[in-house]
């Protein structure tokens, strides 16, 4: 549905996409995702017809954004990082005039605005003023004329940015909603709502794609081992040595955390499960188990990985 | 058509609920109103002591045109008026929309720019038709004074003057407006701009023939006169829509590029 083509984007001299290529299949969410100022927004922004890119191409549907621009915008539907609202029109005006431009026909207008409206949770808001509208609220009238016109494409830059937890997973259900029929490209620096929304990533840093797979290959792709949490109470000076003369673990960190409670952070590969193991050695030794368990890599673990190379 | 129908009906409503509006408005008629009251008594003591004197001295009474004598300041003030306003009027139009990111909405819609702009366009010159409108009131008044004997050819072809002229620079004003996000500056370059391009012709005097010619042509104030006297020339028309459409275009081409100027 979008291919992107060694695109490279320069803000005079300073280069903000470095021959980026990707593509989004046809009803797949995709998470953008990448530190500050690593580009997305900009690729963002050439996809959506905003920017012209320096160089590379970009194309939507089979649309090219450059010769088929009217086409291309036709077919998305974006949310810019700060949602553009006139702030002096209600919601239901400003709608109805996202909907006008975005080619809506008479007919079908205000049930497509209904349909948003309803989906994005804002009839209570109906007839307020923009500019009386909190952040997280003026965030959903711009998811909401980012969908207005039922586009094929979705773009949406920081979408659940402001917005407060219920309505973070209601507009995460959304969006994963949208796959299937539509297709998603989000962008975040979220890391949990990449793994609950998307079923792919793309990871850029510097202007360069850095990683670009499912959630669970990126998991995959870092190196095996298994850390594990213990935290045990009571006095002992043998626990340490014990614990590193376990058969698979590779290492063991001490902390003595506050009167009789210790925390061991352990390193151990992932060929063998050393959980019962470690178990038996701190009963032995006389101690309470007060938690044993298995912190596994979590998305965090894989950006820093890849983008701090 | 339909899109820029929907640009222009944004517009129009965000001028009126915005207070500026009415602020300008107000402002115009007041000084408007002030200067032709001011025309007007002179008139009316200048035709009073003329028949005075001529019953005094029993000679015949002079006729006192009312359209040279207030009709004509009154459109001159306006226009002049005009030019200090109008800035304030274009300042916002695509100023505010790149300040409020909302040009990011209207550039990512199925909607080309010269849509926008002919939305925008026409959205101000309303706006200015209707300020022009009040002024009306006067010219009642002048017909009221006058007895009927107002000449309306002159009324008629000065409200088309101070139309074009109004077209000329709300056009110049959107390009300014184009130019930057702060709507400040925005009014305050247009200002100079028309400012320099209604004085041209005082300068036009220091330069030798025949580039003085060309300068006074450029000149808006040298296209008006004759519109106040009565005469609506084919060529005054053409200068002011060629102007109107010059700085349209090249407002059309600023927004079109800073897609890849950025
Ligand atoms: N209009 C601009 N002019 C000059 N440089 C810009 C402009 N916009 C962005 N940049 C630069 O381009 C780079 C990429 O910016 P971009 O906004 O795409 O980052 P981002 O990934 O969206 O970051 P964030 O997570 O902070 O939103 C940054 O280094 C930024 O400084
Ligand atoms: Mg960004």
């Amino acid at each position: 549905m979008i291919e992107v083509d060694n695109l490279t984007k320069y803000y005079g001299t300073k280069i903000a996409l470095d021959k980026v290529s990707f593509t989004v299949r046809k009803g797949e969410v995709l998470g953008f995702l990448g530190p500050n100022g690593a580009g997305k927004s900009t690729a963002m922004k050439i996809i959506t017809c905003y920017l012209s890119p320096t160089e590379g191409s970009v194309k939507v549907d089979g649309l090219d954004v450059f010769d088929d621009s009217l086409e291309v915008r036709k077919r998305i539907g974006y949310l810019p990082e700060t949602p553009p609202l006139y702030l002096d029109m209600t919601v239901k005006n400003y709608l109805e005039f996202a909907a006008k431009i975005k080619g809506v026909d008479k007919k079908n207008l205000q049930e497509s605005v209904d349909t948003v409206v309803d989906k994005c949770g804002l009839s209570q808001y109906y007839r307020s003023q923009c500019r009386a509208l909190s952040k997280g609220f003026r965030q959903r009238v711009g998811i909401a004329q980012a969908m207005v016109h039922n586009p094929l494409v979705l773009i949406l830059d920081e979408p659940t940015i402001g917005l407060d937890p219920i309505q973070i997973v209601e507009i995460r259900h959304l969006i994963k909603s949208f796959g299937g029929e539509h297709t998603v490209v989000l962008s975040t620096h979220i890391l949990p709502e990449v793994d609950m929304t998307c079923e792919r990533v793309i990871i850029i840093n510097d202007g360069t794609v850095v990683a670009e797979d499912t959630t669970s290959n990126l998991r995959s792709r870092l190196p095996q081992t298994e850390q594990i949490y213990l935290e045990i109470r009571g006095n002992s000076s043998q626990l340490l040595s014990k614990l590193e003369a376990i058969q698979g673990i590779n290492s063991v960190n001490e902390d003595k955390c506050s009167d009789n409670i210790i925390i061991y952070e352990i390193k151990a590969d992932n060929k063998t499960d050393v959980r019962p193991e470690i178990a038996k050695t701190v009963i032995g030794e006389n101690l309470e188990l007060l938690q044993l368990k298995d912190v596994s890599l979590t998305l965090e673990d894989i950006f820093i990985n890849v983008t701090m190379k | 058509m339909r899109n820029a129908l929907a640009v222009y009906v944004r517009e129009i409503k965000s001028y009126f609920v915005s207070p500026i509006l009415y602020i300008i408005a107000t402002v115009f008629m007041l000084v408007v109103g002030n200067s032709f009251k001011d025309y007007f008594i002179r008139f009316a003591m200048m035709t009073m002591q003329a028949l005075r004197q001529a019953t005094n001295s029993g000679g015949e009474v002079p006729l006192f045109n009312i359209n040279s004598y207030v009709a004509t300041n009154m459109f001159a003030f306006m226009n002049y008026m005009f030019l200090l306003i109008v800035p304030l009027l274009t300042m916002r139009l695509y100023a505010e929309e790149k300040k409020t990111g909302t040009m990011e909405l209207l550039m990512t819609s199925p909607i080309t720019t010269t849509q926008v702009l002919i939305g925008k366009f026409f959205s101000c010159l309303t706006i200015y038709f209707f300020m022009m409108s009040l002024t009306i009131a006067f010219v009642v008044i002048m017909m009221i004074q006058s007895n009927g004997k107002l000449d309306w050819g002159p009324i008629f072809s000065s409200y088309l003057g101070t139309f074009l002229l109004g077209s000329a620079i709300i056009s110049i004003g959107m390009f300014f407006s184009s130019l930057t996000e702060n709507q400040i500056i925005a009014a305050a370059v247009s200002l100079s701009i028309i400012m320099g391009l209604w004085l041209l012709i005082h300068s036009a005097r220091y330069i030798t023939p025949p580039y003085n010619d060309l300068i006074s042509y450029f000149s808006l104030s040298d296209h008006l006169d004759s519109f106040t006297y009565g005469f609506i020339g084919i060529n005054h028309i053409v200068y002011f829509i060629s102007m109107t459409v010059f700085w349209l275009v090249l407002t059309g081409i600023n927004v079109e590029s800073t897609r890849w100027r950025q």
